[in-house]
């Protein structure tokens, strides 16, 4: 059995490295020959790249929060995924931030940011945050990894807060756009943090069920409980978030503008209703309320991985297609966009499965480690 | 000397539609094919022989709560001394924050190096010659280049970055007039100072006039005088 793994994780392996390669030189490509390959233009200034950092950049904060809340808050029952959230997070953060580098024009600039920053700019706030959370993982993760409990503890309560901020920022270069009804006002900040909650906990409860099932023949209870707990907390927020484009529909009913025309009847209603809406909220919200395994758990999660996705190239390609006098234009992704986004995806998977090789990410965590030694200390008890 | 507050005005019923305002700009600003700094919104509407049609020149507002300043994050478009919004080509990063939050659409992004066409080492006919070979008679790289450009943004853009109208402040830097008014051959359009009550501008904007979206609170600087509706 395990030779048989062996022989099909090499070949998995072997795949990811090849999409990993095409990413690479999808990046090399957009560096020498710059943003001529993308299919960006001077009505739709921002292309599928930032889509996938959105998307990917939420996942992180989103796994990241349900670590360090199920510390904060001591939901014992996640304890032990905190060690493999935090990792993933950076493992999804990394190749993020790699995505959205590829979109500055001048990449090589980036030091502006320190000598001449602009704080009013969102887009500065994301910057700044998105570094500070960065260098706060790692150190929780060095934390959980040297198992020193006083640091790791601490570390917790500010990339929750790092989390939050840095989610909601991101909403916020959106939010402050007041000429784009798909984009502006507060709530798109708040939907944000909702929904890098939701894709968070479809990204983890993905990878720890693939994790245990290519490790082991059954999943280990503990594990099948921590998702069902997953899915249920999922299936709240779902619920939260239908609510949200319930309101955004109707909000925009009442003004309907180009931009509600395109989602609600137009060009992106596909997308809008059957990705976003029915495929990433409604299938799986139904899904996990009749029937609660962890299997089910998984499709759901993987449903609503897709529809999160959806959600969010409706919003940012979405919001730019309406022009500033009212003309609707559109916008096609190019080969170079795809082949950065999934080689980030593939970057995501090799480096999340080298931490499980070498980073002993199922450890159990502090809580665990003191529980166990009450018991040792207290045989009796058992 | 106190600072001035440069605004413009464009009289719609002089306006002919002609786009000489658009096509001059080029020629000063040396932007390439597809980089617009003045460009038009054009309406047209009504089913025959009900018709209208109506042609606005636009540029950059030069707003005076400019979003795209705000937007930026690393300050490279400002609001100058004048109450012009300028861009600073040295540094900007690209990110396209100010392109997507601009409620007017007027800002261009340089995808490619401009002017790649004059490097070309093909003729479209035999008898002619390259535009290569032209770029090297002329010593500069187009043709038409403008070196006036140069006196305090990048004469010619280069990949990477965005770009805008300036209001042409190097020529207002020296008393004169952009480059598209002057041009104008029905004498539509007027850049003034509103912080000089003698100025000319004062007069023009006691007809009607509006701004465009100026329900955005953008307060932007570009004022339309005398419209024909
Ligand atoms: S018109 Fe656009 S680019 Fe010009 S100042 Fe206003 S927001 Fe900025
Ligand atoms: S593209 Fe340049 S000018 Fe525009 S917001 Fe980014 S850094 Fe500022
Ligand atoms: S003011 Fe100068 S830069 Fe602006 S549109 Fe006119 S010619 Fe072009």
């Amino acid at each position: 059995m395990a030779m048989k793994w062996q022989g099909k994780s090499l070949v998995g392996l072997a795949i990811l490295l090849i999409i990993i390669a095409a990413g690479l030189f999808g990046m090399g490509n957009t560096l020498i020959q710059g943003q001529v390959l993308f299919g960006s233009t001077e009505l739709i200034p921002w292309n599928l790249l930032i889509v996938a950092y959105v998307f990917l950049a939420l996942m992180a904060s989103g796994m990241c929060m349900i670590a360090s809340a199920s510390h904060v808050l001591g939901f014992k029952q996640f304890d032990f995924l905190g060690k493999r959230a935090i990792f993933l997070a950076l493992a999804v953060l990394i190749p993020g931030l790699l995505v959205l580098s590829m979109d500055l024009g001048r990449l090589d600039r980036a030091l502006n940011f320190i000598t001449s920053p602009n704080l009013q700019a969102p887009m500065w706030w994301m910057g700044a945050t998105y570094g500070v959370y960065v260098v706060l993982l790692l150190v929780e993760f060095i934390a959980m990894h040297t198992k020193n409990e006083k640091i790791m503890h601490y570390a917790s309560y500010f990339t929750l807060a790092g989390a939050v901020a840095a989610t909601s920022i991101l909403g916020g270069i959106f939010a402050i756009v007041v000429q784009r009804p798909l984009w502006y006002g507060g709530a798109t900040s708040v939907f944000f943090v909702l929904s890098a909650v939701i894709t968070g906990i479809a990204c983890l409860t993905i990878f720890t069920y693939f994790t245990f099932k290519f490790s082991s023949e059954k999943l280990p209870l503990k594990v099948d409980n921590a998702i069902k707990g997953l899915s249920k907390l999922m299936a709240i927020l779902l619920a939260v978030a239908l609510g949200f484009n319930a309101w955004r529909l109707i909000t925009m009913f009442y003004t309907a503008t180009p931009d509600f025309a395109l989602i609600f009847n137009g060009e992106y209603a596909v997308l809008y209703w059957g990705g976003a809406l029915a495929l990433g909220l409604i299938i799986p919200l139904l899904m996990i309320m009749f029937k609660r395994s962890s299997g089910m758990a998984v499709v759901a999660s993987i449903l609503v991985l897709s529809g999160m996705f959806f959600d969010k190239y409706v919003t940012v390609i979405g919001g730019q297609l309406v022009q500033p006098y009212g003309e609707v234009t559109s916008y096609s992704s190019t080969i170079t966009e795809w082949l950065i986004f999934v080689g980030a995806i593939a970057g995501t998977i090799v480096i999340y499965s080298v931490g499980v090789k070498l980073l002993k990410l199922d450890e159990s965590t502090h809580m665990e480690a003191e529980q166990d030694k009450k018991k040792k200390l207290r045989p009796s008890a058992v | 000397m106190t600072n001035k507050n440069y605004a413009m005005t464009i009289d719609l019923q002089s306006c002919i539609g002609c786009s000489s305002c658009a096509v001059v700009c080029k020629n000063e600003n040396n932007t390439d094919t597809g980089m617009n700094w003045m460009h038009f919104i054009k309406n047209e509407s009504g089913t025959f022989p009900n018709v209208s049609y109506e042609y606005i020149p636009a540029l950059c507002n030069h707003c005076d709560n400019a979003p795209c300043v705000k937007a930026c994050p690393v300050t490279a478009m400002y609001k100058d001394e004048n109450g012009l919004t300028l861009h600073d080509a040295d540094k900007c990063i690209g990110c396209k924050a100010c392109m997507a939050s601009c409620p007017y659409g007027v800002i261009s992004y340089n995808k490619k190096d401009p002017h790649d066409y004059w490097s070309q080492q093909e003729s479209w006919s035999e008898l002619s010659a390259t535009p290569a070979e032209v770029q090297e008679k002329s010593g500069a790289k187009l043709p038409y280049y403008n070196p006036e450009r140069d006196y305090n943004y990048e004469a010619i853009r280069y990949r990477g970055i965005v770009e805008k109208c300036q209001l042409c402040d190097h020529r207002l830097a020296r008393d004169e007039q952009p480059y598209c008014v002057t041009r104008c051959p029905s004498e539509a359009m007027y850049v003034g100072d509103l912080n000089d009550p003698d100025d000319k501008i004062h007069q023009i904007l006691s007809d009607d006039h509006k701004t465009l979206k100026d329900e955005l609170g953008t307060k932007p600087k570009v004022f339309y005088v005398r419209n024909f509706k």
